[in-house]
């Protein structure tokens, strides 16, 4: 058996080196307990890093997402407001006209007529309803009220009063037909307000109470005026039924985005932590370890280092 | 047979011989902690039947040269981990999140829109986007917009700067090593020098000498990679090589006593060169020589400014990390303006997003870089444009500009912009830890190396002692020898000399 030569300082320095690996594990560990997280800097992993900022930018957009969520919303539960109001001025036009015969006086038509005139007022209001300064119900273009009454170029005579619409353009085979589409979730993108085809339904609706009103203008009781007023009325108002539904079901896409987001954003959460985040448990045991290995290694190579030959001569 | 006299004579020379072993173990001891010191040897040999004494030096050349090309991997490695370090720093990516405490999507205090570097700050630029389109009429957003955009930009321009910072420190790095390096080449000559008077009677004896030229050689190293060859009494010459094809061909350093060529540096070509004349003004002359350096600090820096492939190879791998980034950079920054101005812009002035310079009326997104990337100088929240109509409810423009962010460009090589970021921090990520892996590796060569030199040459207190106490012995025994024989001299002198 051959004998292998140590020098002093090799052996000193092995002690030392021994000593230097203990306490960076210890520095480590205790690193990673301290900040819960064994990936903070992409030399930790060059993979896991590359992943979690991908996620990071997901987890951003989420939340990006998330607030366009609740911004729709509110306009869509606006919108929805707005036209129920609109479809009670409609039952009340329709209440008016059905109980104001032909037996009525001039003067209970002429209230009759003021009442639906307020009417027609209250529903060209909420027809031009903003949210956040905005018209609900004009499509993208809010350069002036999307509703008005036009007087034909006879300001006096109100019999020929018309309702106009002058929002964007309603019909979708129009060159310029338009909707402010944006995302609500990862996968979900919605125009929230009420798709610009139904505005047409809204001037219409409000154009029967108009003509509901016009039936009551004249010098007698025009029985057939007044029932195809209120007839139209009520097929409007299953216009704006179908107005609401479409409402309705923007909401429901946005409840079903918001849904799969949440559980997206959970899991990506949950993925960061699992690949980022360290088990407690376990580093704590290692540290603790490591802290013995450290101490013995300290120990020992004290009582070894003050120990030569010299000690015995 | 000698008599009485010569006797003593004789004894006195083993007594002189164990007092010199007694010494050098002396040496050996004072020495035991100097990391280049080679243990000396006494060798008792016989002449005339009394021991004679010659000093040997215990050292291993294989070994020395070994070491030598270690530390110049070494050299080289260390160097590079130290600027990846600080380009991993600059880059600013890194996780802040508190993992054990999960967020959630309704929560109020998040750190998912937190976070430093270009990603995150890109990320809110186009997130400024997504919530413009939500009411493009909006003055909040619209100023969320600029605001981001504003940021973005000032990321861009601040990574820009730090990397020409880095960049002057490493040129600065490189001519303080090269300084280093040429002054290590002028102490090895001159040893050379003082080597070769002392041995030229008695080779082998300049071993303090020895030691310290063997010191100047591996601490050369560190900065540059070379080889030796021994030369005449003692001396060694020093090579290294030039850019020849092959291997290179070798290019004198150290000729004996004579410094044959001292290193250059030229931060323009990013190359060494050898040279006679120090005081030549610089420059890529025709009558220098480029180095072709394979380790060393000197071989890591250059690589790590490096802009083109050292191997003569294609592709940006290649290409050194701080040059690669600066580029990334780049490309990132000119992609950002020329995907968002396209869909933002309507080719006429008064709609601008980003801008190369001050001149608000002359656009080249081609010219825009990390440094010069800055917004148009007349935008203002107002003047974004979100739509292509007109309306003020339309967003087609503000929500295609969102939409880029998660759309695969081909300027970024089919990534989006936040798979290239993390690209980028993974490249940077991946070459800090390459390197600290093999500086470990490295480590445990250099230390086995070591260790192996250091078990040949290396001094042993218990060792010395215990030569010292058989040192001691033999001295007390020719003492004792030298005692008696003086006793029967005196003998000899009382009663025969009267």
């Amino acid at each position: 058996m051959s004998d292998i030569r140590v020098s002093t300082s090799a052996y000193q320095q092995s002690l030392i080196r021994q000593i230097a690996t203990n306490q960076s594990t210890v520095v480590d560990l205790s690193k990673q307990l301290a900040s819960r997280r064994k990936v903070t800097l992409p030399e930790d992993d060059p993979i896991v890093m590359a992943r979690t900022m991908r996620r990071t930018t997901e987890k951003r957009e989420l939340l990006q997402f998330n607030t366009n969520n609740i911004l729709a919303e509110n306009l869509i539960k606006s919108s929805e407001l707005k036209l129920s109001e609109m479809r009670a001025l409609g039952d009340l036009a329709i209440a008016i006209g059905e109980s104001t015969d032909a037996q009525a006086s001039a003067t209970e038509r002429e209230s009759a007529w003021g009442r639906l005139n307020d009417l027609v007022n209250q529903a060209l209001d909420l027809a031009n309803a903003k949210s956040e300064d905005n018209y609900l119900f004009a499509g993208t273009d809010f350069a002036q009220d999307p509703y008005r009454i036009d007087d034909n170029g006879t300001p006096a005579d109100l019999s020929d009063d018309f309702v106009v619409y002058e929002g964007s353009p309603t019909d979708p085979s129009d060159p310029n037909f338009e909707e402010a589409e944006y995302y609500v979730g990862s996968n979900t993108k919605i125009a929230p307000r009420l798709s610009p085809q139904y505005n047409e339904d809204i001037q219409s609706y409000i154009q029967h109470i108009l003509d509901l009103r016009n039936a009551f203008g004249g010098p007698t009781y025009d029985d057939v005026a007044v029932k195809a007023a209120i007839a139209d009325i009520e097929t409007s108002d299953d216009r704006l039924v179908v107005a609401t539904t479409d409402l309705a079901l923007k909401q429901l896409r946005l409840e079903t985005a918001k849904k799969a987001d949440t559980a997206l954003f959970n899991q990506l959460d949950g993925s960061i932590a699992g690949e980022v985040g360290i088990d407690l448990a376990e580093v704590a045991v290692r540290l603790n370890q490591a802290q013995l290995g450290y101490e013995a290694a300290l120990s020992s190579s004290s009582r070894i280092l003050q120990v030569s030959l010299l000690d015995y001569i | 047979m000698s008599g009485l006299i010569g006797s003593i004579l004789n004894s006195t020379t083993a007594l002189k011989s164990n007092q010199k072993a007694v010494e050098i173990a002396g040496k050996n001891l004072a020495n035991v902690n100097s990391t280049n010191y080679a243990r000396q040897r006494v060798e008792f040999g016989i002449s005339g039947g009394y021991s004679q004494t010659q000093i040997n030096q215990i050292r291993d050349t294989i070994l020395d040269d070994k070491i030598v090309r270690e530390a110049a991997v070494t050299g080289s490695l260390e160097a590079q981990k130290r600027i990846y370090s600080q380009l991993q720093a600059i880059l600013g990516e890194q996780i802040t999140a508190d993992v054990d405490s999960p967020e959630t999507l309704t929560g109020t205090t998040t750190s998912a829109n937190e976070g430093s570097g270009v990603s995150a700050a890109i990320d809110r630029f186009f997130n400024a986007f997504h919530s413009l389109a939500t009411n493009p009429t909006d003055a909040s957003a619209r100023a969320l917009v600029v605001s981001s955009a504003e940021d973005m930009v000032a990321q861009f321009n601040k990574l820009s700067a730090e990397l020409v910072t880095l960049d002057e420190d490493v040129v600065r790095a490189v001519e303080a090593d090269v300084t280093r390096a040429n002054s290590l080449i002028n102490d090895i000559a001159s040893l050379n020098g003082q080597i070769s008077k002392l041995e030229i009677s008695k080779p082998g004896s300049a071993m303090e000498l020895r030691d310290l030229r063997q010191q100047k050689l591996e601490e050369l190293a560190k900065y540059i990679d070379f080889e030796t060859h021994d030369s005449n009494n003692g001396q060694v010459l020093v090579v290294a090589r030039d850019k020849s094809p092959g291997a290179g061909a070798e290019v004198l350093l150290v000729r004996n006593t004579m410094v044959d060529n001292e290193i250059r540096f030229n931060a323009e070509t990013n190359e060494l060169y050898f040279t006679h004349d120090t005081t030549m003004p610089l420059g890529p002359s025709p009558n220098l020589t480029a180095m072709d350096p394979q380790g060393g600090s000197l071989h890591g820096l250059l690589h790590v400014r490096s802009t083109t492939d050292p191997f003569g190879g294609a592709g940006a791998s290649a290409i050194g990390p701080l040059a690669r980034m600066r580029e990334e950079l780049d490309v990132l920054a000119r992609e950002v303006a020329t995907a968002v101005s396209g869909i933002h812009d309507d080719g006429t002035v008064p709609v601008q997003f980003f801008d190369d310079d001050d001149n608000p009326d002359l656009i080249d997104l081609g010219a825009i870089t990390a440094a010069n990337i800055q917004l148009w100088s007349n935008l203002t929240p107002a003047a974004i444009r979100t739509s292509s109509s007109g309306n003020a409810g339309a967003n087609d423009v503000a929500q295609g500009i969102a939409e880029l962010s998660a759309t695969k460009l081909a300027g970024l090589g089919d990534r989006t912009f936040s798979e290239y970021t993390s690209d980028m921090a993974y490249r940077i990520g991946n070459d800090v830890s390459n390197t600290t892996l093999l500086i470990q590796n490295q480590a445990l060569i250099e230390t086995q190396l070591k260790d192996n030199r250091s078990s040949l040459m290396g001094v042993s207190i218990d060792e010395e002692m215990a030569n010292i106490l058989v040192y001691q012995r033999s001295f007390q025994a020719s003492a004792r020898v030298i005692e008696v024989l003086n006793t029967l001299l005196g003998i000899v002198v009382d009663r025969f000399g009267s």
